[in-house]
């Protein structure tokens, strides 16, 4: 909960995210650039049905692996910068570990493209080298599982939220509410219970289902690894379009639905009011 | 926007719907050019029949406060934006009559009086 967690958490963050995939992109490059004086002076960078079909200088494939890299680095740790209570959430771990993955795939599957073209008059005599993007996948993949054992453990959000007061309702009273999200979405609640509708999604919880209505505060990037019908590695579910307050249901036994949409809080009390109403007694 | 129906009320829940609408699009809590909520969906949250909402969104579409398309929804009009002097002003009637200590229902009265 200190800073100070928050400081060597973003240090490691930078160190496995940022500094550690550039540097693999780095060697990548070096022995790439020493391959130089026996490679064509254009070589194949992309492969067609019937062999060689893009051609590039030997520098794009050099400086490729390290720049993407560092673009992608870049953009993944603006992202999910931001922490809960100074922990990594396990969304976010996986996040981070994709930029370990892009470093891998590129850095072996690119250097292993040059590889095969060594000693080439012509670049269009190229042998098929597909198969060394899969072996970068492979890479890739080992590279991001290190990453995530080299990141902090993951934690849990700690603050859970405020369990939302019924809206006081007079006896034959009903209410309704509705708000749009994003200009696409719609979520409306009412004694029959949430609805959320758009982009071809229709979730509808029925009160007698819901346990609990809670507001909570939603981090996309951090608790779902991106926007959009979600699921999170805590378990939880639903339509994450943006950072900050949202509605949290629990409901059928456990299960917890998440929806951002302004105005929280009045719909939490109306969907509150709805539950408690048709709970059996 | 929160509409409140009062279920045991003389006025039709229909007409109550659509009172609820309406204010919420004078108030700007729903925006000019923002769709409402289907009329199924909207009915299947409140447990009503889907010709309930049909019927107040019939009378809010001949009021011009709302655009109802076949395939399109109900779309809010900016006629209701119209409103916003009204608005204002009711403001300024309900803020002097707080301070003459004047109940709703007087004031209420007063106002249909003027209409006479």
């Amino acid at each position: 909960m200190t800073s100070g967690t928050a400081r060597s958490t973003h240090r490691r963050m930078i160190l496995v995210g940022g500094v550690l995939p550039t540097v693999v992109a780095l060697a990548a490059a070096i022995v790439m650039f020493s391959w130089l004086p026996e490679l064509p002076e254009v070589i194949a960078t992309h492969w067609g049905p019937s062999g060689p079909d893009g051609f590039g200088s030997p520098w794009f494939a050099i400086l490729m692996p390290v720049g993407l890299t560092l673009a992608y680095a870049m953009f993944v740790l603006v992202l999910s910068w931001r922490l809960r209570d100074g922990v990594l959430l396990a969304n976010q771990k996986l996040v981070l570990t994709s930029i370990a993955f892009i470093s891998g795939l590129l850095s072996v599957g690119i250097t292993g493209t040059v590889y095969v073209q060594r000693g080439l008059e012509d670049a269009t005599l190229a042998p098929d080298a597909g198969w060394w993007m899969l072996v970068g996948a492979g890479a890739g993949l080992a590279f991001g599982a290190i990453a995530w054992f080299l990141l902090p453990a993951a934690g849990a959000v700690t603050d859970d939220g405020i369990e939302a007061p019924p809206l006081q309702l007079r006896a034959d009273e009903i209410a309704v509410w509705s708000q749009r999200v994003r200009g696409l979405w719609r979520v409306t609640a009412g004694p029959a219970g949430l609805s959320v509708t758009g982009l071809g999604v229709r979730k509808f919880l029925p009160a007698e289902s819901i346990e609990s209505v809670r507001v909570v505060q939603v981090s996309p990037v951090p608790e779902f690894g991106g926007w959009g019908y979600r699921v999170s590695l805590d378990g939880r579910f639903g339509v994450v379009l943006r950072a900050g307050v949202a509605i949290e249901v629990k409901y059928a036994g456990g299960k917890r639905f998440v929806v951002t949409v302004d105005d929280a809080a009045t719909g939490a009390s109306v969907l509150s009011a709805a539950a408690a109403a048709r709970r059996p007694a | 926007m929160l509409l409140r129906i009062d279920a045991a009320s003389d006025v039709p829940i229909f007409d109550q719907l659509a009172a609820g609408i309406r204010t919420s699009a004078i108030s700007g809590a729903v925006a000019p050019g923002e769709r409402l909520p289907s009329a199924k969906e909207l009915a299947r949250t409140l447990d009503v029949n889907v010709h309930t909402v049909l019927h107040a969104y019939q009378v809010l579409r001949d009021e011009g406060i709302i655009d109802l398309r076949p395939g399109r929804g109900a779309t809010v009009t900016d006629r209701a934006s119209e409103y916003a002097k009204l608005n204002a002003a009711i403001n300024v009637v309900v803020t002097e009559a707080r301070e003459l200590d004047i109940h709703p229902a007087a004031l209420t009265a007063l106002i249909r009086e003027a209409y006479q």
